[in-house]
């Protein structure tokens, strides 16, 4: 039975790739998980065993194999990336690399900011964007002053990432995904992401699935821990102080 | 002087041409090359709607959606079938000709005496032709300056951005195929405006003139903002028809211009192959 209260509840989820010439090859399957409100869960385990196929398979770009993924009460079955993405907000570690190089700072987070809303045919403008911003992070707001006449291209790939996540940020979404998104960043930066994070899970009712190496992190910021073990098929959901 | 005149009254045309393929080329990452059908479409419909006795401005709507509705017809098979840009866009040129000669019903059409009565006075024709064409330069980069313009400049660049802020890539590429063949088959209506006739042949080597003149201008005006982009088209298309002036007061023959512009372009392409990447990828 699907919960009513969660944003997302994922049911029996599981993923095979075919080989050329052999059997598919399992990813993972039976994973069962609801994400409440406000609830981060920590997607941990070692390289390839499914944690970011897991985000892709939310998030639209895959299909899995088997299982359902609801949205609310919404079964989301064929329901395309950018129809997702009303919903989403995500960040990968390369996120940086989908930012619009042609675009500056300004137009950027102004598209963004319409994640839920109609594109006019007004010009873009950061005020209103900025008043969002500010009051999820000062530091961010101060970054992006400072930088939003600037097309995308030029900034450095640990600028363009704070960039992506502040653009995932935007739009109201009600989860965000986020895949190993500090991976390339410097401590100053983390501290800004971080605090963006959480200004949305705290202020927003936002809720986060994000793929982690990193346990001090996790131990520090989430909620949950899911365990992803290679070759063992079932997520087991641990309270983080039960690791 | 005429021939001054001439020229100045090509560039106003083809502007059109090399912005619709920078919308296509460079916006939409979707190379179009149905071009030249959708140029002789433009044509065709024009004349044989004033030959039908429609007024100049009603001709020229009809030409405008005839080449509107080619350009939804071919994102939409390139979008929904999956087929390769390149492969839809020729498909549909082919397609094209046999729609145009329907069209047409006859090898060519004459509509000089129709359109004497009206443009009489070439000066007037030209004045006419540049305020037009300076109002829908200015539209065009004031529109592209929006949101949803701004939206759709990322299309072909960058899908993923588009997908991640919740709007469609594919329907992002079918406005801007659109819009393309709209000015494409405007500027060859105004064509056969100037000629005075129409013919399924007169589209003929259009795609590789706006190519030449987008790499010129592009090489002369750069590509750092959505103005420069955008003035490229028409400074790289007067670039093009002026050394065209000068080969023809040279003596070359009209039979050998497109032969020139095909050399020209692949001289452009050789010389720079960033170029080549950016145009086909």
């Amino acid at each position: 039975m699907k919960d009513i209260d969660c944003l997302i509840s994922v049911f029996d989820l599981g993923i095979e790739f075919d080989q050329p010439g052999d059997k598919p090859v399992t990813i993972f399957k039976g994973v069962n998980f609801s994400l409440a409100p406000k609830e981060l869960i920590a997607l941990m385990g070692p390289n390839g065993c499914g944690k970011t196929t897991l985000l892709r398979i939310i998030a639209g770009e895959l299909t899995q194999t088997s299982g359902k993924i609801f949205f609310v009460n919404q079964d989301v079955d064929g329901s395309l990336v950018h129809k997702r993405a009303r919903f989403i907000g995500r960040v990968s570690q390369e996120s940086y690399k989908s930012l619009a190089s042609e675009l500056t700072v300004e137009e950027s987070l102004a598209l963004a900011n319409k994640r839920n809303s109609k594109l006019a045919l007004n010009f873009p403008k950061l005020n209103d964007v900025l008043d969002i911003i500010s009051k999820l992070s000062e530091k961010a707001a101060d970054f992006i002053i400072q930088r939003k006449n600037l097309a995308t291209r030029i900034l450095s790939g640990g600028q363009r990432q704070l960039l992506a996540i502040i653009v995932a940020v935007l739009g109201q979404p009600k989860v965000l995904l986020l895949d190993e998104h500090l991976a390339s960043l410097d401590e100053e930066i983390k501290i800004v992401a971080d605090e963006l994070v959480m200004s949305v899970v705290n202020n927003k009712n936002v809720s986060v699935l994000v793929a982690s190496h990193d346990f001090k992190w996790v131990e520090r910021m989430c909620t949950k821990v899911a365990r992803f073990e290679r070759g063992i098929v079932k997520i087991n959901l641990l309270e983080k102080n039960g690791l | 002087m005429y021939q001054l005149l001439s020229i100045i009254e090509l560039t106003a045309i083809l502007s059109f041409v090399t912005i619709a393929i920078i919308f296509t080329f460079r916006f939409a990452g979707f190379p179009d090359l149905s071009v030249d059908g959708v140029f002789s479409l433009g044509a065709i419909t024009f004349a044989k709607l004033i030959y039908l006795g429609w007024g100049i401005s009603s001709a020229l709507a009809g030409a405008a959606f005839a080449g509107l509705l080619i350009g939804v017809v071919t994102a939409y098979i390139a979008n929904r079938l999956r087929i390769n840009p390149l492969l839809a866009s020729v498909v549909i040129l082919t397609i094209l000709y046999s729609f145009n000669l329907r069209i047409l019903g006859r090898a060519n059409l004459p509509i000089y005496s129709v359109l004497e009565s009206a443009f009489g006075n070439v000066k007037y024709r030209m004045l006419i032709l540049l305020t037009v064409s300076l109002g829908t330069w200015l539209v065009i980069f004031i529109f592209f300056k929006t949101e949803f313009g701004t939206a759709l400049r990322t299309t072909g660049s960058s899908p993923d951005f588009l997908s991640s802020i919740a709007r469609n890539p594919n329907f992002f590429r079918l406005v801007l195929v659109s819009f393309s063949s709209c000015l494409i088959a405007i500027s060859g209506a105004f064509l056969a405006l100037k000629f005075g006739f129409a013919d399924v042949s007169l589209g003929t080597g259009t795609i590789i003139i706006g190519i030449a003149s987008l790499i010129i201008g592009e090489k002369i005006c750069g590509r750092d903002s959505l103005l420069v982009q955008l003035l490229a088209a028409p400074v790289g298309i007067l670039i093009y028809e002026l050394v065209v002036g000068v080969a023809y007061s040279l003596g070359i023959s009209s039979i050998d211009v497109k032969l020139g512009t095909g050399l020209i372009t692949i001289a452009l392409l050789a010389l720079n192959s960033d170029e080549r990447h950016r145009l086909l990828n």
